[in-house]
């Protein structure tokens, strides 16, 4: 029989948000941990549980600006996401996107205080860049360290993927699958301090800025370094849902 | 002496500039035959599980929902802890279906425990659908408590 825990994708995999509930606050993890995820609205954003034309559900993020209550976010106490407190760790990220802007930065998917711990990902709307930032007040006056890529383009969907090596200074990122050329500060990514914070999906740690918009789609969080040949086989069983 | 490669290297050159060409068709054809191999497997229903803890608090609460499943799939079963669940609460579980595109979820069963369940460790077999199903737990009487549960299906 074949089975989610089986798939040689699904190893070590910690958290898998398909979004199938169509309804609701709470969206439900697959992976093994059953992180307790719950959609929160603090005012005038809203979620839109949308379908594609290939009837795969997609959970759309509706922010109606960048002010304190103006977004949506998803998340998990930090102390039901103790596994997700990633320091020397091998990790990687991945997920569909179809995003907008309103000009401030996106953030993903988080642990983290800024420049103080714990790790991001975030979307920069200026730049169209997708960055990965690991902060460590420890290693004041070098509070965070942080890499990019470019060539994120809006209103499309894209499968991102980050690999972060505990071991390497240089996380690397993959569009669609494709590698892309990366730009890391001179003293590469440091590890992040230890956090005791809960986990954020489309918004700031402090859950009032910093608003995802748009679509979002199978995000998820391995506690390994997915190899390139593992994000091919992955973007390649997911693509045609996308029509990408 | 003659040159044996001045004399047959054009020959050589054009057997040599075909096998290149056949073995770029060759990548193609096993870059497509990939892509085949990947599709099939993923054709090939995965068993998978999903759960969580709920609190009752009263009202009927989703245990388990499917609103809009991309397509045909299978649920198997749903198991409740009814551990912390004492001789004064009365909990129903009701399982809804929706059964044609478009259409309201509709109330196949509703099952009542009421007071100490034993074993404490329920479970309901689920229909295979299509269209949607929810899981419900609203409890009745007694005080709000959590119960542990687990769905597992075919997708």
């Amino acid at each position: 029989m074949k089975s989610y825990d089986k798939i040689p994708e699904n190893e070590d995999i910690l958290l898998d948000l398909p979004y199938r509930e169509a309804s609701g606050i709470v969206t439900l993890d697959h992976a093994k941990p059953h992180h307790p995820m719950t959609l929160n609205d603090p005012g005038g954003g809203s979620f839109s549980w949308d379908a594609l034309a290939s009837g795969l559900g997609v959970l759309t993020f509706v922010t109606i600006g960048g002010g304190a209550a103006d977004g949506v976010y998803i998340d998990s106490p930090a102390a039901e996401t103790v596994d997700l407190n990633f320091i020397t760790d091998d990790y990687s990220i991945c997920g569909w996107i179809n995003w907008q802007t309103d000009g401030q930065s996106e953030i993903l998917i988080g642990r983290y205080g800024t420049n103080l711990d714990g790790w991001d990902c975030f979307l920069n709307a200026g730049s169209s860049s997708l960055s990965l930032r690991h902060n460590h007040n420890s290693l004041t006056p070098n509070t965070s360290s942080q890499c990019f890529s470019a060539g994120w383009a809006l209103g499309v969907w894209s499968f991102f993927s980050i690999s972060r090596l505990g071991a390497s200074l240089f996380p690397l990122m993959y569009r669609n699958a494709v590698a892309l050329a990366m730009s890391y500060e001179a003293t590469g990514m440091l590890d992040p301090d230890t956090c005791n914070r809960d986990l954020v999906v489309g918004c700031r740690n402090t859950k009032d800025a910093n608003w995802f918009k748009g679509g979002m789609q199978g995000l998820r969080v391995w506690n390994r370094a997915l190899s390139a040949r593992e994000w091919m086989t992955i973007f390649t069983r997911e693509r045609d849902f996308f029509g990408v | 002496m003659t040159d044996k490669k001045a004399g047959s290297g054009g020959a050589e050159k054009a057997v040599l500039d075909d096998i290149l060409v056949d073995t770029t068709a060759i990548i193609a054809d096993i870059a497509d035959l990939d892509a085949d191999v990947v599709d099939l497997a993923a054709s090939i229903m995965d068993l998978t599980e999903a759960g969580d803890t709920i609190t009752t608090d009263g009202t009927e609460q989703n245990l388990y929902i499917n609103n809009a499943p991309a397509g045909l799939y299978q649920p198997l079963l749903i198991l409740v802890d009814f551990t912390n669940h004492t001789a004064g609460e009365t909990i129903e579980i009701k399982e809804y279906y929706r059964i044609i595109l478009g259409g309201a979820l509709l109330l196949y069963r509703t099952t009542v425990y009421a007071g100490v369940v034993d074993p404490p460790l329920i479970s309901q077999e689920l229909l295979a659908n299509r269209f949607g199903i929810q899981v419900t737990i609203e409890l009745t009487a007694g005080a709000n408590r959590d119960y542990d549960w687990e769905v597992v299906y075919k997708i």
